[in-house]
């Protein structure tokens, strides 16, 4: 990577905050539109190949088999609330807590997960890839929570075509109005179980559909770039030897680096993005080197913040100025609020008779989907809430870990253990969280960080509207695999924290209005129009869908609308 | 009966006894060997768990558990020792203490920790059939029913017997992720495939010949 020494400016025409998901698609097309574009990443460089220490790891390498010791886990009190973060394999692309504080308000809790280096958490990302419809653009203006969009599907479709055929999504277009096609490669295979699942819900269900998840993987003959065909070893979040995912580090970061205009500085905080008063437009970003503890100014013609729906908006807040005192661009009082997430942790599980001579080949990284089907239309609307969720599952046959919760022992008891177990499936709902203006971070100035910096403080909770859709997403799931025949159905729900799906967003909303909105439609700041920020935190509503893919879109359009204004003279 | 209904649940699975796995097993026999010596070395060493005596009382269990058959047993795998570094070094206090405590009832009948290491493989034998095959179906839903629960009952009384099965579970957790886990049994015994290809969704299980080793 051409990394930033002491030979390199510091002036750019343009600055890109954040190396994940989003970030590294700002670089990649400011870079390839011709733009000197240095980019920031607060944690250390990772390599594509190069720093994937355990990609090959067996689970015998791990002297816990795959936990961590006690006393490392101590670092871990947020991140291991997911239940899967904090396994050797994979725990070096997270942070640990106890260098990177926050608080919750009391009786609260949000649940931020993140990963600090270069890549961000698109090195650890659940890779599923699904496009958003007309009727999610649409959703504020129907029902008045949030405000409506500035945009509608129409403006977004030619930037999904765009983005999916660089990040190669292997799925099945099914022609669902709620789940649009898209430009997918070949779709990985469903398993006998899941395609009995498949038929009893077509059977069964005239709104319901199940498909096999889209999934951010190459798939078929075709390789893409130096980056390979998916090898079903579903050892994804150590990184991919193959490149068969897509991360900022396999894809979007190399192809900035091929232009010759991207300039990589990590260990670099940006903290503030600085504020011309006398021009009225940013100028720069401040940055705090993490090795040197040196405070550094860059300055750039246009800046992309693509920090994460969080830290975007922390860095916003903490740029305040004479015109901006509440923070950049928080004329409307929304900047912080309106915090938005995937609530899951619930669904159903089960297991099917028969098809013990079936068995499957490979690890799949992927598994099934059954998209929206609720409040679609008025024949399946509800009384008790508004908008829906989707399900991901898939099914397998139990292996040896089924004779723990057991009564059997000995020599029998042993060797069958070494056969493959009946057929299990689970299933878990993934709904939309409503934009509510309560649930909301701000900044800590009292408690500061290792570097002084404020922390931040968060207040959030579901409400109503998404206790409602729990309870109907639990049943549903249920349902659904009794029809299909499967047996010993139970539905489940476990807590829930806002964060915990890691679609964390919202947090300074695109809007028609600056009175009540952040970003225009093209992500500019309304009233600083050279700064975009194009991460989750510019979300006016959260659909049901996994994200990412919208992200990167939404950044690919904004960076072509940048540079096209930049040549116009307009910013 | 309920020996008829534990035979039953042992019989799941067992129509592919000619599996790939199960050739396989045949040519270990020496390695098995060779791992026993290594295993009465590694008596020697302390535990940084376990009392001596519990160590010992343990390291039968677990071969009560997982015996060798063409498979080597337990503790042939070291796993009575994975088990040992686990508690010491991954359990967290409180669960450490509560993994004692269902320890100190399991073991109840034994006078101190020297009584313990003399325990005879028949009284374990007792013990292990007391907790497993002997249950009658009403204890089995209530044991269950224990290990479901996340939270203690809030009756007392019940309290001993819950501690005792919350730490037999905890045991066959250990026991069973671990041997299952060991390099021996995963690229020996199951079928090893750290590259598999596409996804295959739906073959015969004839064609992979037994459990896939990697999840």
């Amino acid at each position: 990577m051409p990394l930033f020494d002491e030979n390199s400016p510091m002036e750019y025409d343009a600055i890109v905050i954040g190396t994940g998901i989003s970030g590294g698609w700002a670089a990649k097309e400011l870079c390839e539109k011709g733009l000197k574009t240095l980019v920031l990443d607060r944690g250390r460089n990772v390599v594509h190949r190069r720093d994937y220490p355990t990609a090959n790891d067996d689970p015998w390498d791990n002297q816990y088999r795959g936990q961590l010791s006690h006393q490392e886990m101590q670092h871990y009190p947020v991140q291991s609330r997911t239940g899967y973060i904090t396994r050797p394999e994979h725990v070096h692309f997270f942070v640990k807590d106890t260098e990177h504080p926050y608080s919750e308000a009391a009786g609260t809790r949000f649940d931020w997960i993140r990963g600090y280096q270069v890549g961000g958490r698109s090195l650890v990302w659940g890779r599923q890839s699904y496009r958003w419809s007309e009727m999610d653009f649409e959703a504020n203006a129907r029902d008045g929570y949030g405000v409506d969009w500035p945009i509608r599907y129409r403006d977004i479709q030619a930037w999904y075509d765009y983005v999916e055929r660089f990040v190669g999504v292997s799925g099945q277009n099914e022609g669902l109005s709620q789940l649009p096609d898209g430009q997918l490669l070949p779709p990985m295979e469903l398993n006998c179980v899941e395609r009995e699942l498949k038929k009893g819900i077509e059977a069964n269900f005239s709104e319901r559909l199940l498909t096999i998840g889209r999934t951010a993987h190459i798939t078929g003959d075709q390789p893409i770039g130096t980056r390979g065909v998916c090898q079903s070893r579903n050892r994804c979040m150590r990184g991919c030897p193959y490149g068969a995912y897509f991360s900022s580090n396999s894809s979007t970061l190399p192809a900035a680096e091929a232009t010759g205009n991207m300039t990589l500085r990590p260990h670099s905080i940006a903290f503030e993005i600085i504020y011309d008063d006398a021009k009225g437009r940013a100028t720069g970003v401040r940055v705090i080197d993490s090795q040197t503890k040196q405070t550094l100014d860059f300055k750039a013609r246009i800046i992309f913040c693509n920090a994460s729906a969080i830290a975007s908006t922390w860095i916003l807040l903490n740029s305040t100025s004479r015109r901006f005192p509440q923070g950049m661009g928080n004329d409307s009082g929304e900047l912080g609020h309106n915090i938005m997430d995937h609530h899951f942790k619930v669904g159903a599980s089960g297991t099917y008779p028969g098809f013990e001579d079936r068995y499957y080949r490979g690890r799949r990284p992927n598994g099934f989907y059954i998209p929206r089907f609720q409040n679609l239309h008025p024949k399946t609307n509800r009384k008790d809430y508004l908008r829906g969720y989707g399900y991901q599952g898939s099914a397998n046959r139990a292996n040896w870990m089924r004779g723990i919760a057991e009564f059997g022992f000995g020599a029998d008891f042993k060797d069958q253990l070494f056969q493959p177990g009946p057929w299990q499936i689970g299933m878990t709902a993934f709904g939309e969280v409503l934009p509510y203006h309560d649930n909301y971070l701000s900044l800590d100035t009292e408690r500061v960080d290792q570097w002084g910096l404020p922390t931040i403080h968060f207040s959030t909770t579901i409400r109503e509207n998404e206790r409602n859709m729990r309870k109907d997403m639990a049943l549903a799931a249920a349902e659904m695999l009794e029809a299909a025949g499967f047996k010993d159905v139970s539905p489940y729900e476990s807590p829930y924290g806002i964060g915990l799906g890691i679609h964390e967003m919202g947090t300074a909303r695109m809007g028609r209005d600056p009175k009540t909105s952040v970003l225009n439609r093209w992500n500019q700041i309304h009233s600083v129009p050279n700064v975009f920020v194009t991460d989750g935190a510019c979300m006016s509503s959260a659909a049901c869908q996994n994200p990412s893919l919208t992200y990167m879109a939404l950044t690919a359009r904004a960076a072509d609308h940048a540079v096209r204004e930049l040549k116009r003279m307009n910013l | 009966m309920n020996r008829r209904d534990a035979l039953q649940r042992m019989g799941i699975g067992m129509g592919y006894s000619l599996s790939a796995a199960s050739l396989a097993s045949l040519f270990h026999a020496c390695q098995s060997e060779a791992s026993t010596s290594t295993t009465a070395a590694s008596e020697a060493l302390p535990s940084a768990f376990f009392q001596p005596g519990e160590a010992r009382a343990i390291r039968g269990l677990l071969d009560i558990l997982l015996p060798a058959t063409d498979t080597p047993s337990a503790s042939e795998l070291g796993v009575d020792r994975l088990c040992d570094l686990i508690l010491a070094e991954v359990y967290s206090p409180e669960n450490q203490a509560a993994f004692r405590r269902g320890m100190q009832h399991f073991f109840t009948d034994f006078a101190d920790d020297r009584a313990l290491g003399n325990a005879t493989a028949a009284q374990l034998r007792t013990l292990v059939e007391r907790h497993t095959t002997q249950l009658s179906s009403a204890e089995r839903t209530r044991v269950e029913s224990f290990w479901q629960g996340s939270e203690a009952p809030s009756d007392p009384a019940l309290l001993p017997e819950y501690e005792r099965f919350r730490f037999w579970r905890s045991l066959r957790q250990l026991a069973i992720a671990g041997y299952f886990s060991s390099e021996l049994i995963a690229t020996e015994h199951l079928v090893y495939l750290p590259v598999p290809g596409p996804y295959q969704g739906c073959i015969p299980l004839e064609d992979v010949g037994g459990t896939w080793a990697l999840r």
